[in-house]
């Protein structure tokens, strides 16, 4: 157990069997720079990716204003400049916020989950983060200096092109963090724990690198297409256009596979309980990992006059996606209903809702792609509807996300935050994506030129302000208790939970376990603990 | 609950873990995944230009000969690379060396045909605004390029760590790696070699 007497940078630095710094962090700007702790690594990514989803959200926001009259662009009076913020926007909070929270997440717990002193390829991992942090930057600052997607249209070519480059360099940035969580649950487990015991966030994170990688790789082939068109030959581009693939189902799903993991992690940690037909949830995963690859739905590879969204493959994802998904929820609320149900715990809430907003965005997808054949005609509306199904995938990885960092607070900083904020970001998240995605699917079945379709955009506009406003608490949240000095005692396992990670201090020492990892023989190894306990209480009581 | 109450039998020690291995796989399957990316590109505007009735590529700019002697160079790379895998296998460290560094003389090879190849086929990237075959031709020849100049700095560092060394039969993850990365580098031209040198 350890107590948090000074700053929390002064209380990360120690660990619990001695001297050695707990966290590199603690030497400023020096040990940001070098270190290679991974959670270290996984605490900066999930600090910038909140800084980024305050900002970003907020742009969205902005961006949400001209969509109450599409028809006059009198606010910003430049459709540029709408372009360009909605462009930040859709794209950002997928690579800026939800993916880099998520792998942040990832980068920090994974190890602990499975037993491993540290990341593979840590070194790697580091690199990761900073690529990402640098193309974020660059990608960001190409907007400010009149970058964008399309050539010509009242935007620099140049910075255009340092737009597109930006945006891969900050995707090879979360390829390359991906590969070190992967190798580290595929190749760094301990004896015991085969595949099939892996705690679910850790099993997730695989599927979602595995899936990522595979997708991600023909997000950089289009952009360097892009890239080379837009400065070696005469054709303008329409890069958007061209990726626009990836924020749209079912692709925009696979940015939510760590959602699954998160929100069965949470829900048999915080409820005390084994989760029942595992296999089944660990299929249902990689199911929904298979079946959210969608770089294949992309206009670059139409053949002939036939678009691929309408082809049958791509209808018959849109739907089956749903089913395993169902099926994940369905075990993981069942074991919700056998646990303990502290609906005052921030992660239990979150993982709630995160699970809601991604099977309403599964639905919503279905009816998306099975509207393919008739109940949409028109382009633009479909894009609208796009727009609500990305909405919902994406936003349930924010609002895990924040679930998460509540969840293993303790792990990752070596503290816990502040419930009443947390849980007011939470609620405010997930009442910002029922407001800023409904309207925008149902949108999708309206005439453009409808009158109530202006009355859903301002309600979708109001929903984005929303999450703003939650993603603003948020970081607040986790903000306010890092700075904060207390000497609150933070326990090793204050959700009575029994995957490894818990099985170490709060925070972890460098190496992660100062003792040695017990022997997994379950999912569960901690309850098994338990369970071996109150055996040997009943054989003593007999033998009495 | 504190480390110090678990009573749990401590796990056994694993198995020497294959980091670099699956690292590597998982890398090269990304790189195949980019690669089948711009050949879907490839093949869906190929087939939308010659649907379109516009010329493809300009007659005789594409010619088999060069495509089918890096072909031939990259085959012969394979049995080096075999080499070296089964030279490490009997404790041959010294044959191991000798065929790392064969490897690398044919991967050098192979890029100076592939810069010797543009110059000498003179295509514009932007010769015909109306046909995107050289812009593409020219992505995916040099990602290639760039795949096996990869390759040569893995093998390269691989054989340097053979030199001192490092591998052994019992121990031999990073040779192994690095002839995954290099099968999967001629396994991508070989489908260069049939979509832009046969097919065109």
């Amino acid at each position: 157990m350890t107590t948090i007497t000074e700053s929390p940078t002064e209380a990360a630095a120690l660990s619990t069997d001695g001297d050695a710094p707990a966290s590199a962090l603690s030497s400023g700007l020096t040990g940001m720079l070098t270190t290679t702790d991974h959670k270290d690594v996984g605490s900066m990514y999930v600090r910038m990716a909140l800084v980024f989803a305050a900002a970003i959200t907020v742009v969205g926001a902005v961006a949400g204003l001209e969509n109450i009259d599409r028809d006059s662009l009198d606010i910003f009076n430049a459709a540029s400049a709408v372009n360009q913020l909605n462009w930040l926007y859709l794209t950002g909070l997928a690579t800026l916020v939800v993916m880099p929270l998520l792998v942040g997440i990832g980068t920090a717990v994974v190890p602990l989950q499975v037993g491993s002193t540290s990341i593979a390829f840590p070194r790697a991992s580091a690199g990761g983060f900073w690529t990402w942090l640098v193309g974020a930057g660059a990608y960001v600052g190409s907007f400010i200096v009149d970058g964008g997607f399309s050539s010509g249209i009242n935007v620099d070519d140049r910075a255009v092109a340092l737009t597109i480059a930006a945006l891969g360099v900050t995707v090879a940035g979360l390829m390359l963090s991906m590969i070190c969580i992967a190798t580290t649950v595929i190749a760094l487990r301990p004896a015991g724990m085969s595949l099939r015991r892996v705690p679910l966030l850790s099993w997730s994170m695989m599927i979602a690198a595995v899936t990522w990688l595979m997708s991600l790789a023909v997000l950089i082939a289009d952009l360097v297409v892009e890239y080379v068109a837009l400065q070696h030959t005469d054709r303008g581009v329409d890069a958007f256009e061209a990726i626009a693939w990836m924020l749209s189902g079912p692709q925009v799903f696979a940015f939510a596979i760590p959602v699954l993991g998160i929100a069965g992690d949470v829900i048999a940690g915080v409820g005390g309980q084994r989760q029942k037909l595992y296999d089944v949830i660990l299929g249902g995963i990689a199911a929904v990992g298979l079946l959210s690859f969608g770089a294949f739905a992309q206009s670059k590879y139409d053949l002939g006059t036939r678009d691929v969204t309408d082809e049958l493959t791509y209808i018959l994802v849109g739907v089956v996606l749903l089913l395993p998904l169902l099926a994940v929820a369905g075990g993981l609320l069942d074991t919700f209903r056998l646990g303990r149900k502290d609906l005052k715990a921030v992660p239990l809430i979150g993982a709630l809702a995160a699970l809601l907003m991604l099977l309403a965005g599964a639905a919503a997808n279905a009816v998306r792609v099975i509207g393919h054949w008739g109940i949409i005609d028109d382009w633009n509306e479909t894009r609208i509807m796009d727009r609500g199904v990305m909405h919902y995938a994406l936003l349930a990885g924010l609002i895990a996300g924040v679930a998460g960092l509540y969840y293993w607070a303790p792990k990752i900083f070596g503290r816990r935050f502040n419930q009443g904020l947390g849980g007011l970001a939470v609620l405010l998240l997930l009442a910002g994506t029922v407001v800023i995605a409904l309207p925008d699917v149902i949108a999708g079945f309206l005439e453009s030129n409808d009158d109530a379709s202006d009355v859903l955009a301002l309600i979708s506009m109001i929903g984005g302000f929303i999450v703003a406003g939650g993603a603003f608490l948020a970081l607040d949240a986790v903000a306010f208790g890092l700075i904060k000095k207390s000497d609150e005692v933070i326990e090793d396992n204050p959700w009575g939970a029994n995957t490894l990670e818990w099985a170490t201090t709060s925070p972890p020492p460098v190496g992660n376990f100062a003792a040695p990892v017990p022997l997994v023989m379950s999912e569960t190894p901690l309850l098994d603990e338990h369970d071996d306990d109150a055996a040997d209480a009943a054989d003593a009581k007999v033998d009495a | 609950m504190d480390t110090e109450q678990l009573a749990l039998p401590v796990a056994a020690e694993v198995p020497r873990p294959r980091t670099l291995m699956v690292a590597t796989v998982l890398a090269s399957a990304t790189s195949v995944m980019f690669f089948i990316a711009l050949f879907g590109i490839y093949v869906s505007q190929r087939q939308q230009t010659r649907a379109a009735g516009i010329e493809w590529f300009p007659e005789g700019a594409i010619r088999l000969p060069p495509g089918g002697m890096m072909m031939m160079t990259l085959v012969l790379s394979i049995g080096t690379m075999a080499w070296v895998q089964q030279a490490i296998k009997n404790d041959d460290r010294r044959s191991a060396i000798i065929a790392l560094a064969i490897t690398m003389v044919f991967g050098g090879s192979v890029i100076n045909q592939t810069v010797f190849y543009w110059q000498d086929m003179g295509l514009g990237i932007n010769d015909n605004p109306e046909s995107s075959a050289a812009m593409l031709m020219y992505i995916i020849t040099g990602a290639h390029m760039a795949m096996v100049i990869v390759g040569l700095v893995f093998i390269f560092l691989t054989a340097l760590r053979a030199i001192i060394g490092q591998y052994s039969s019992r121990q031999a993850d990073g040779i192994h790696a690095a002839a995954f990365f290099w099968y999967s580098v001629v396994a991508v031209y070989s489908v260069i070699w049939f979509a832009i040198y046969i097919t065109k």
